[in-house]
């Protein structure tokens, strides 16, 4: 059914609302990637037959919803109206949770969050402290609407926002309003959206373009895939009101083909989208009349970058060109185009029906609203947080993160993906946003940030980053595809104890060359990762060249295994684990490991539960 | 009407059309800047950065290739700054890892006064300059080749490294080519590119009787270009 004009959305929502009793029960189950891969579909589904074996089914919704961001402890299942939070829950514990939630009105303990910390049960996910400390705007409706159903977003509001631009609102002022916001490119760059947006009207051309960049490929990163699963009419709506905006009728979104049931749910919106007359002729009953098309990245990280993401639209080969002329005034078929990417466009309608004053009441001088973050790596809560623009890197690691796995000590925080750098203990009270982590000589990046524990090696970590990209430069200019090569090369003769005097100098000097002389962005921030290492870290390089040591205990050629006689229990765990049969000993007698035939897998490490395994 | 601007090219006021790159302003008044994967017959390609300069505007300096970037009015070019020079000697260090033995490489390098590269050898000879990919684009309008792969796989070669179909083997690209990686031979009336793995049949001028083409660039000229065969068949002595 077509909605026609502004004001019947608004009595269309009306209804919704109306149809829908806030009090019904409700069990959301997270549909999010992370979850559906623990078995959140089937868990769904036992819940569904649970119901109708408790003879429920009549008065409770199964909703899968779009991921709630506490990834870690999926499958996640939120009951509304209790707001009652369970994790981990598997198909086995269903019956349990239903029979303690509804049909004796309590709580089923056993698959409620444990705060690591305090080993306090927590029942509600607002009380949980990886969620207490987020402000939840980007990800507004993440875990809260059926990301398939058009009329679960309108009914929270969704396309409010494109009514009143387009009914309230010329363009130029809708303009106006997201440069008041100083709403910055999430993707990375923090360019002023509203400042693009003006390039882009102001150039000279038959037709323009808008892009929404899905080509996140950090690994370890997951805002964007989540946002674009869990509620993708929030950026369908963003570009609509940025396409009414700048004045075009076509707009694209360029998602990685690894990302499949971000495209599912992508192609289901744009459909629902043009049947509620919100995309295709005339949209709202207005002039105006706008579609978007999706294109699938095959597969290619430098695609992210906005000039090869553009080739690539146009059927030619992924590589960033070499012009000093911004896309926003020559970008696909040399006509203006306005890229931004998926989080960018997600907080469009925020800006447009709260307006600047709201959203720049929140963050830093330089970066307002908020940012959204995939928090990973040695740290206890790993996830997808959203903060305030400002939160300091202490508060997302140890308030929300809960602090570092195991208890061991931090070490560092990679932020902004592969070509981020990684930032050492001293920072932590670093308020996090664009110009911080650039001054740190890192940057925001599309907010990846990779927690390392004192066991982390960081010039293991610069050569895996440094790997990572020797596969992924298009190899088009020489200090990126030429720099990166030798610049693992010699990593990797460092780790290997084969280091040599005037190394780090060395790498000093490839790492500027690439900076200053690389064609692109992925080239002129590759050697972040060692630079950044280097600044922070330069003892680490120091003890693999000169003392061909690794303080880490990480790099398998400087290091040996030994097992502590006095600790050991002689329970065989290391023995059998073994994959080279390198350690002998009678059962409850000490162990010894034999040195020549071991290959520093660490697995003996990982399993002794007294620690005896000792590494030197 | 040509706009006129004014640039400040290593200390010199110099007069330049809008639309002139750096790097033709410079060539065309005596200022070297070194070059590997420029060719004035195609379009600036702007990948071996051996042509960085330093261009100061508002108050901030950046490094940028100087085939491809038109000045506006007022730009403060310096071509050989220490950030110029040490950028672009670690890059030609590259080049002369990747391939220690190319002629071009080592002719800028003793220009530039290095002798040596601090980097590991790797020994390819191709340095992916794209002259031949470009030609055969550009120039010749085939686009019988392309590149394939990427990062330190990158390679110019036919679509699935199969024998071209679609290659006239005109030899642009081995014309074009500075480092003797593409060959050609012409022997037994067949012209042979193992790059492309094509063998292709010579024909013999109407005039002289000299194999002087291949058919398939015969054909291509009288088809696509429309030349007369009074032309098209005869070899350029003859002409």
């Amino acid at each position: 059914m077509r909605i026609e004009s502004a004001a019947k959305l608004e009595s269309y929502r009306t209804e919704l609302l109306k149809s829908q009793d806030p009090d019904r029960q409700k069990i959301l189950v997270c549909g999010g990637t992370g979850c559906l891969s623990n078995g959140s579909m089937e868990v769904a589904r036992v819940f569904e037959d649970e119901l109708k074996a408790q003879n429920l089914k009549a008065e409770v919704d199964v909703k899968m919803t779009g991921c709630h961001g506490f990834c870690e402890r999926g499958p996640l299942v939120v009951f509304l109206p209790q707001g009652v939070f369970y994790e981990r829950v598997g198909v086995k514990q269903v019956p349990d949770i239903v029979k303690s939630t509804l049909v004796e009105g309590g709580v089923f303990k056993k698959s409620l969050y444990k705060d690591p910390n305090t080993k306090e049960e927590i029942l509600k996910e607002e009380d949980i402290p990886f969620y207490k400390g987020q402000l939840r705007w980007v990800l507004r409706n993440n875990g809260r609407i059926d990301p398939t159903n058009i009329d679960d977003y309108i009914a929270v509001g969704g396309y409010g926002a494109l009514a009143k631009a387009l009914s309230d609102m010329t363009p130029a002022q809708v303009v106006d309003e997201v440069d008041n916001a100083n709403l910055r490119g999430r993707g990375g760059g923090g360019f002023p959206a509203g400042r693009k947006w003006r390039t882009v009207i102001d150039a000279e051309g038959d037709r323009k373009f808008v892009i929404c960049n899905g080509d996140e490929g950090d690994p370890g990163a997951f805002m964007d895939r989540s946002i674009m699963e869990g509620d993708p009419h929030s950026v369908i709506e963003g570009m609509i009101i940025g396409a009414y905006a700048i004045g075009t009728d076509t707009g694209y979104i360029y998602v990685r083909m690894e990302y499949p049931l971000a495209v599912k749910n992508l192609y289901k919106a744009l459909d629902d989208a043009r049947e509620r007359g919100f995309l295709g002729k005339n949209i709202l009953g207005t002039d105006f009349s706008f579609d978007i098309e999706i294109v699938r990245g095959g597969g290619a990280f430098v695609c992210g970058e906005s000039s090869a993401l553009m080739a690539s639209i146009m059927g030619k080969a992924g590589e960033p060109r070499a012009k000093y002329v911004r896309s926003a005034e020559k970008g696909l078929w040399d006509l203006p185009t306005n890229l931004n990417n998926v989080e960018t466009w997600a907080n469009v309608p925020l800006v447009v029906s709260r307006g600047a004053d709201w959203f720049t009441s929140v963050g830093t001088d330089g970066s307002k609203g908020t940012k959204v973050f995939s928090l990973v790596g040695s740290v206890k809560n790993v996830g997808l947080v959203e903060v305030p623009m400002g939160y300091t890197l202490r508060q997302i690691i140890y308030d929300i993160g809960g602090g570092i796995l195991n208890d061991r000590e931090f070490k560092a925080v990679q932020t902004g993906g592969p070509s981020g750098g990684c930032i050492p203990e001293k920072y932590l009270d670093t308020k996090v946003d664009f110009d911080e982590l650039t001054k740190l000589g890192s940057m925001m990046g599309s907010g990846g940030m990779i927690v390392m524990d004192n066991e982390t090696c960081m010039v293991d970590v610069a050569k895996y980053f440094t790997n990572f990209l020797v596969d992924e430069s298009c190899g088009k200019c020489v200090p990126c595809r030429e720099g990166l090569r030798q610049m693992l090369g010699i990593l990797e003769r460092i780790t290997a104890g084969k280091g040599k005097e005037g190394d780090i100098e060395l790498l000093e000097d490839l790492g500027d060359a690439m900076t200053w002389g690389s064609l692109c962005a992925l080239g002129g921030s590759a050697a972040n990762p060692v630079l950044s290492t280097i600044k922070y870290f330069r003892d680490e390089y120091e003890a693999h060249i000169k003392e061909k040591r690794c303080p880490a205990g990480v790099c398998p050629d400087l290091i040996e295994f030994s097992i502590d006689k006095d600790a050991c229990i002689g329970c065989t765990r290391c023995a059998k684990v073994c994959p080279v049969s390198a350690i002998a000993g009678e059962n409850k007698k000490p162990h010894t490991i034999d040195k020549s035939k071991c290959i520093r897998c660490r697995a003996c490490y990982e399993v002794c539960p007294t620690d005896a395994v000792r590494i030197t | 009407m040509e706009q006129t601007i004014t640039v400040t090219l290593n200390g010199k006021e110099v007069t330049a059309t809008e639309g002139e790159s750096i790097l033709d302003i410079a060539r065309r008044t005596h200022v070297y800047i070194p070059t590997l994967c420029h060719n004035d017959a195609l379009e600036p390609y702007a990948a071996c950065r051996m042509c960085l300069v330093e261009i100061e505007q508002r108050g901030r300096t950046r490094l940028v290739t100087s085939c491809n970037y038109y000045p506006s009015d007022g730009l403060v070019i310096t071509t050989d700054t220490e950030r110029v020079v040490s950028t672009r000697n670690v890059i030609l260090e590259l080049l002369m890892a990747r391939a220690s033995g190319n002629r071009e490489v080592q002719k800028l390098a003793d220009r530039l006064g290095m002798s040596e590269t601090r980097f590991k050898k790797v020994g390819d000879d191709c340095i992916l300059c794209g002259m031949c990919v470009r030609a055969c684009s550009e120039v010749v309008g085939v686009d019988a080749i392309g590149f394939q792969n990427r990062g330190i796989s990158r390679m110019p070669t036919t679509p699935y490294m199969d024998p071209s179909e679609t290659c006239i083997g005109c030899g642009s690209c081995v014309y074009v080519c500075p480092t003797g990686y593409l060959t050609m031979e012409d022997k037994d009336g067949i012209r042979t590119i193992k790059n492309w793995k094509v063998e292709l049949k010579l024909v013999q001028c109407k005039e002289c009787g000299e194999y002087f083409a291949t058919e398939r660039l015969v054909q291509f000229l009288k088809e696509k270009k429309g030349l007369s065969e009074a032309i098209a068949d005869v070899c350029e002595y003859c002409r």
